[in-house]
């Protein structure tokens, strides 16, 4: 898909092509889907522990982003927009899944990489990992993810989550803590 | 702890979680088709069998199964000799460009680099009839913006990265749609059951 100087969609700022969007041409967030696809997938997998689930909820908040695009104040930050919009989904559906019991399928988070050394061991490290990160609350989890995988500074995470810089700081020390902890009792340390 | 101070142990844990995450190529179809029902959506690749790969019984005689074997060849061979037309594959040669795939030249240091030094990755692919061919990997954190390719002839897409000495997992995106590269020095699986390119980008001697 070309914009109106003939190069790609994916080229235009988020603006530009929610105004295409908002102006009736639909198939232009497509563009934004593919632009935001892999960094939330990733965020959302690991806050869920596993790919259907995170599937599910990644593209729940595109659809509902799209059917409220036109309440969306600043489409130039319509990626952080949109995460806010996945946050809550992921917590809606974390607290529906806490109610089940929780399964680790093995395969889902830590298949080997052939071209590593020891594979096995770095598939079960991962797999300790992402069991240690599931354990957390929810509100630890979010904020060492976005702090620690996703690399924002703490006045970007207080914007996409709304809440405060002390809190969250607060809420980092103690993941960590905690996936210490975890990790160690795993590996008996 | 400050921003600014790193600790080894949550770093290892940031890193192995940092590894791609990936949904099928449908993601986007899918998306779309559930804002706008006017727009088909493609199955879902990874729960979907398609008809023609469900397991059959078939039996046939020995000289029909001799004639159907000779048919098969044929096709294989006649697919085969399609994948890379030769007229690209002189395109591409005589360019100084592998057929398809990805070629690593050392071509030296970066100047403003002071510690690091850094290779000029060329990336080449030909694709008949593409429209957009992008790479990404773990060196721009999988954006398809970063490293687009551009035609730089009929079906010949190329691009340089610098990169690093060191190891990176990458696929190509040809026209949305994420593979791995078929001439790719190995091959590794992702943690969800994807498959990515390995490249190994090595020291370049002083």
């Amino acid at each position: 898909m070309l914009n109106s100087r003939g190069l790609p969609l994916q080229n235009d700022s988020d603006a530009a092509i929610v105004a295409r969007v908002l102006a009736g041409e639909t198939a232009a967030y497509t563009a934004l889907v593919t632009r935001y696809k892999a960094q939330y997938a990733r965020f959302a997998a690991r806050m869920l522990g596993n790919r259907e689930d995170a599937e599910e909820a990644l593209q729940d908040s595109f659809v509902r982003a799209y059917r409220s695009l036109a309440k969306c104040d600043d489409p130039a930050r319509f990626g952080s927009w949109l995460f806010r919009i996945l946050a809550n989904r992921c917590r809606t559906s974390g607290a529906r899944r806490g109610r089940r019991e929780k399964t680790f399928v093995r395969d889902e988070i830590a298949l080997l990489d052939a071209s590593e050394d020891h594979p096995e061991e770095r598939a079960a490290w991962r797999e300790e990992i992402q069991r240690a990160l599931d354990q957390l609350d929810e509100d630890q989890r979010e904020a060492f993810l976005l702090k620690h995988v996703e690399e924002l500074g703490y006045e970007e995470m207080a914007e996409l989550t709304g809440v405060g810089v002390s809190a969250l700081k607060m809420r980092v020390k103690r993941a960590c803590e905690r996936l210490r902890v975890l990790l160690q009792e795993a590996n008996g340390v | 702890m400050s921003e600014r101070e790193h600790d080894p142990f949550i770093d290892e844990i940031a890193e192995q979680l940092r590894r791609p995450v990936r949904f099928d190529s449908s993601f986007e179809s899918r998306v779309m088709a559930s804002i706008d029902p006017s727009i088909e959506a493609r199955p879902h690749a990874r729960r979907v069998t398609p008809w023609l790969l469900r397991p059959r019984t078939f039996y046939v005689s020995p000289l029909a199964g001799l004639a159907v074997a000779a048919g098969l060849v044929a096709i294989i061979t006649m697919s085969v000799l399609r994948t890379v037309p030769s007229q690209d594959v002189a395109e591409a040669a005589s360019q100084g460009l592998p057929p398809n795939g990805i070629a690593v030249t050392p071509v030296g240091y970066d100047a403003n680099a002071v510690d690091i030094p850094v290779v000029a990755a060329p990336f080449t692919y030909i694709a008949r009839g593409a429209k957009s061919v992008a790479v990404v990997g773990n060196f721009n954190d999988w954006d398809l913006t970063k490293n687009v390719l551009t035609l730089s002839s009929d079906s010949v897409w190329t691009g340089t990265i610098r990169l690093a000495p060191g190891r990176y997992e990458y696929q190509l995106v040809v026209d949305g749609k994420w593979i791995a590269d078929p001439n790719a020095q190995r091959l590794a699986q992702d943690e969800f059951g994807g498959t990515n390119s390995v490249l190994i980008v090595s020291p370049v001697p002083r």
